[in-house]
Formats: structure tokens, sequence, C-alpha cells
């Protein structure tokens, strides 16, 4: 009996085979026979295409093994829109140097960097931009009081997006 | 010479290189009585990234997976990966840290760890060594493999001499890159080989290459112990390289080993399920490229980041400026004194790289992490630091010691901020960060799984079941048969 049951042995690899010979025949009826597996299905009539009308239709695995899973691909869509850099008169825009993470301050519960109206000297530090898990800091461009902060703590931002304005020393 | 051994890395670098690291528990515990038959020297049950990946985005209670993986599979003993100082999570952790977490560790049976050091500084990981040693684990430490100037056979030997110093129970001359070449694996492995006889070496590469295989081989005749490898369907790519091809590998140089064939077989058949069910990739072998590979080791980014890069610079529209970035990154990863290019090293080398060509001046934009870098934090570069990227970076700072905060108290304060957490919770708490922390206590749930997943009749009855185009449905297997329908009296048809 033991030995009737190994050759009725029936492998996932065989599922897999299956299923995607159900999945993508363009007939109505299937009927195969595997070693001791015999399998036979009736599509509906009206059945739109297979790929369509499958819900569990998975595609091919093993066939169409093609490298990582790239979780990021949705994040990698290249927005289409350029940030236009210009200083506006009413001061010095400070913009995000890559796209990451926003953080108005050092750790959580820490005082943020700058609060509006905060003087701040050329290269102080205004907020750090996480990209890629390293904390990076974004710096002042001029010398000025923070007139805007455009951006929330723990916001995602984009490259060239406007984080704070400044408006210049000699202006105030 | 002794029989030749596997140490199984399916579900951890497996998953990690091939399914992004959302394997959940419930793949592994149905196939666990048969990795437990198999013959693994050790299985590798957890890493950092896995710990978090687990509690932040499966929602699964990774001491909970440790304790159902150790008690469905009583006869194997496992290990952790441990990344320095980071321990798990990105922030630095002092010893009291450490040994709780060896503890903690001991005390579900997970009782082997690996630990390593991107730059090869184990100022950082003797303290781990020493705890791990005196609670009765099976130490592991790996010797970093890059291919730089700095990294001679005579930098390894030395680093070598120095882990057995430390007492190590093996040494992993772990090449994470896919950087080693057949004929250095040999002269490499032959010479740390000679030098320390009495210990037990171990030895890993990446597929990704292509020249893995001969790699083994070469590590086979240097009378290497133990070899890294996964199961087939989550083999090769930027994972290890199948069991399969080491059983074929010691058959052909005449060396014993002991592993269950048909064992190595079932799991090739399940994880394959897993793969297809969870819509996950699978991969060829890689072929040799001599071109590429004389790219790729120049920056010597991990497989893993590229996709990274690619998707930040695509972010600021300069996704065709990815060549550019690769040769900055050659350029950066000299002037930081070749560090070994694994976390945390690799970001620090790939985000300036990237802030280098956006901004179009070197170094304007330093990253927190990278000037902490400069100035020591980390421990000792493998090679000088460029003295120009010193001076733009660090200034006039002084140098950091590394071992400051080995002696904090970071435990107390964590208790006296938390109230009352087992130990475990409380580990959990220091190493999520706390958004994943807060992701993880909401959303967390017990691990769920089916003891009867891995009967593929069945499987195949509810996968038919599940397509509702699907009128009639038949299956015959030996004396079995059963007949599905849509409508009522079809059936006896």
């Amino acid at each position: 009996m033991s030995e009737q049951k190994t050759a009725y042995y029936l492998s996932f690899s065989d599922v897999i085979r299956v299923l995607r010979l159900v999945d993508e025949t363009p007939f109505q009826e299937l009927q195969l026979e595997l070693d001791g597996l015999k399998v036979r299905v009736v599509q509906d009539k009206e059945a739109p295409a297979p790929h369509a009308a499958a819900p569990l239709a998975e595609p091919s695995v093993l066939a169409a093994a093609s490298g990582p899973v790239r979780e990021q691909a949705v994040a990698a869509a290249a927005p289409l829109t350029k940030t236009v850099f210009v200083s506006s008169a009413e001061g010095t825009p400070v913009f995000a140097p890559l796209a990451g993470t926003f953080y108005r301050a050092a750790s959580p519960g820490a005082p943020p960097f700058v609060e509006i109206g905060t003087v701040v000297k050329e290269g102080d530090v205004v907020a750090i931009l996480e990209i890629m898990k390293l904390m990076n800091h974004v710096t002042a461009p001029c010398a000025g009081v923070i007139t805007e902060i455009r951006a929330n703590n723990e916001q995602f931002v984009e490259y060239g997006q406007v984080l704070a304005v400044i408006k210049p020393e000699r202006a105030a | 010479m002794k029989p030749l051994r596997v140490l199984d890395e399916s579900l951890r670098m497996g998953q990690q290189a091939l399914w992004a690291t959302r394997m959940k528990t419930q793949w592994m515990l149905p196939i666990a009585p048969v990795m437990d038959a198999a013959g693994f020297y050790q299985v590798a049950a957890m890493a950092p990234v896995s710990f978090e990946t687990a509690a932040m985005y499966l929602h699964e209670n990774p001491w909970e997976r440790l304790r159902l993986l150790r008690q469905h599979m009583p006869r194997t003993q496992f290990d952790f990966l441990v990344r320095s100082r980071n321990v798990v999570g990105w922030s630095p952790k002092p010893n009291d840290v450490v040994e709780l977490f060896l503890k903690t560790l001991g005390k579900i049976g997970i009782l082997g760890i690996k630990v390593f050091d991107g730059l090869n500084d184990y100022r950082n990981v003797a303290y781990h060594i020493q705890v791990g040693r005196e609670l009765g684990l099976h130490v592991k430490a790996l010797l970093n493999f890059a291919v730089s100037p700095v990294h001679t056979d005579d930098y390894f030997i030395a680093k070598a001499r120095e882990l057995a110093g430390l007492g190590v129970d093996a040494i992993v001359i772990a090449d994470a890159c896919g950087a080693m070449l057949p004929e250095r694996a040999r002269a490499l492995i032959g010479r740390v080989r000679a030098e320390l006889p009495e210990m037990e070496l171990h030895f890993s590469t990446h597929p990704n290459s292509g020249v893995s295989t001969p790699c083994y081989r070469e590590a086979i005749r240097q009378g290497i112990e133990v070899l890294w490898g996964a199961s087939t369907p989550l083999a090769n790519g930027h994972s290890f390289p199948p069991h399969a091809t080491i059983v074929q590998l010691a058959r052909e140089e005449g060396r014993a080993l002991d592993l269950d064939e048909r064992c190595l077989r079932e799991m090739d058949d399940w994880f394959a399920w897993a793969a297809y069910k969870e819509n996950r990739p699978c991969h060829e072998p890689d072929e040799f490229d001599p071109i590429a590979y004389e790219q790729t080791i120049r920056h010597q980014i991990p497989g893993g980041m590229m996709s990274n890069l690619e998707s930040q610079l695509a972010g600021v529209g300069m996704a065709h400026r990815l060549p550019e970035v690769l040769e900055e990154a050659g350029r950066v990863r000299a002037e930081l004194g070749y560090p070994v290019m694994v976390t945390p090293f690799s970001q620090f080398v790939g985000v300036q790289a990237t802030l280098n060509v956006v901004t179009g001046e070197r170094y304007s934009s330093v990253p927190r992490e990278m000037a902490l870098y400069c100035r020591g934090y980390y421990g000792q570069s493998p090679g000088p630091i460029d003295q120009n990227v010193l001076d733009r970076v660090v200034g006039d700072q002084p140098l950091i010691d590394p071992s400051a905060y080995f002696h904090d108290k970071m435990l107390a304060k964590a208790r006296a901020e938390r109230g009352s957490l087992s130990d475990e919770e409380l580990l959990t708490a220091i190493f999520l960060n706390p958004t994943a922390l807060e992701t993880f206590n909401k959303n967390r749930k017990p691990i769920e799984w089916d003891p009867d997943a891995r009967m593929p009749l069945l499987a195949l009855l509810k996968e038919l079941g599940k397509r509702p185009r699907l009128r009639q449905v038949e299956v015959r297997c030996g004396n079995l048969r059963v007949a599905l329908s849509r409508e009522a009296g079809a059936v006896a048809a």
C-alpha cells in the first residue's frame, strides 16, 4: 500500500503545473492525466478571457523569475513636474536636497530646530531629512528669520520641495 | 577529512533576498519537521531585518516565531545574526542590552549567534562573544570579505587571529557582496586554514556574480567545514547557493556530506508552492559576466540597495545619472577607507554618492551618521579616511571614542520609562523605532498557521474551488475521486 501511495504521490510542483494549465487554457473543457492524477474542468461558456476572469490566477512565478520584488517600484515613478527654483520676493526658500522624511527635531520629544520667528545664521540646522535611514541635516542657505515652515513633521517630502522660508537678514 | 556540513539560510537570507523579508511564519512551520530531519549543521532563524520586518509589516511577534520554530524543530540548533552594536535596529546598544538579548535568546532555546561588524573592528563585538560564551551559546564571527587595496590576505589573517583570540567557536569567511573570485577563495581560505588549523571555518558567498559554484568548490578543496546554502526556490540571486548545488559539489569532490536529499526535495517543493502562492520570484543561477563584475567591483554596492538608489534618483528625475552615482560611490568608498559594503556602511556610501552627484558639490550635504563615521564613532575604518574629506566633514570637531557608550545603563532607563514589561517586550521596545513599535503594538496578532497546509491534493482542490469561472471540476488521484459542480445534479453525470 505504501508503495502504491508513492506512485500516486502528487507534488506541489505538479499542482502548480495543473493550475497554470487551467488558468491559461483557452478551451472550455480541459482534461489531463498525470501519472496517477486525473483532472477535468469545465468553464462557463461565456467566460471572458481566462486571465481577466480568474481572481486567483497568479502570474507564473517560476517561469517569470526576473529579479527581486521591488516594493519601491511605486515610489520610483518619477514625478513629471519639475520644481522651479525661485527666490521669491518674500524670502529665500529652503529646499529638500533629496526625497525623504522630514523631521523638525533631532529626536521625538526634543524641541524643534526652528520655529517661525527663529533667527538663523547661514549653515544653521533647520530640519532633518531622513534618506534611507540616514539623518541628513538641512541647513539655512542664508542668515535671516524663519517666516514659514512648509512641511509637517514626519511628512515624506519630494526633491526640491520647499521646506521652509527665510526672510534674509538684509531685508529684515 | 571531516564530512562537509551545511548551514540552512532559507528562512533568513533566502527570504530576505528574494521575498523582501516578507515570509510569514505560516510558510515556515508546515515544513519544519522536514527541515528538522534534513541533517543541517544549523538553521539560521532570524536577523535584524527579519525581526523588524516581522513586527512592522507582518505584525507577528518575532519572539513568538522563534519559540514556534524551536518547538517544531526540536533537533535543530538555530542561530541569530547580530549586527555589531546595533544588535537589532538602527541605534547603537550598550553592553546591558547585548547581555539581556543573548540571555533572552538562550531562554527560548536559540543557542547560536553569528556576530558581524562591517569594519571588522572586533572591539564592537568582543563583549557579544564573551557573554555568548559565558551563556553557553555557540558563537560564530564573520570575517567580512571585500575587494580593496587594504583587504589583503595578510589583513584577513590578522583579523582571523584576533577572532581566535576572542574565543569564537567558528569563523565565517563571509563575502556579502559576491565579490570573491575562485582564485581568491582558494588562496584566502587556504591561508586562513593553514594559519588556524584547529578553528572551525565557514564560507559563504552569493550567486549574483555567477561564480559562487567554483568558489564553493575551492572552499571544499581547502577543507572548509561548513558552507551556507538555501532551499532552491529561496536560493540564487542575492541569496546563497542552493543546497542541491552543494550536494553535487561534495559528490564531485569526493567529500562526505550527511544531508537527506529526500528532505531537500520536499523543502524545494514546499517553498516553490509558497513562492507561487505569495507571488514571489524564484531565481535561476546567474552566469559570470566579466564586464558586469568589473563594474560592480569598483563600488561593491549590494544588490538589495541598488533598487533603493534607482528609486531615489528616479524621484529626483535623475534616473539617467545612475552610472555617474555608481562611479562616485566607488570614489566615496575609497575615500572612506573601504568599509565593507554591508549595513550601515553601504547606505553611507550610497547616499553620500547620490548627494554628491545631485547637489553637484561633493560633500556639501553630509548625513549626520557620515560625520559620525568620519569621527570614529563606528570604530576603526579598514583603511585611512581621505584627509580632504576629513577636513570638509569633520573640521575641528574632536574624534569620538567608539566605546564611550558601552557601559551606559540603557535598560534601567528603558524600564523606568516603560514600566513593567517582560524582557522580550522591553527588547522589542528598544529595538524598534517609535513608529515601528506603534505600528506593531496597534496591529500585532497571534501567529496563525495551518498544520494541514502541506497536502498538495487538498491544495489543488482548494485552488480550483476558488476559480469562479470553473463550472465543473473533477479530480481523481489514486482511489480518490472528487467531483464538484456549481449546478445541482450535474456531478452524478
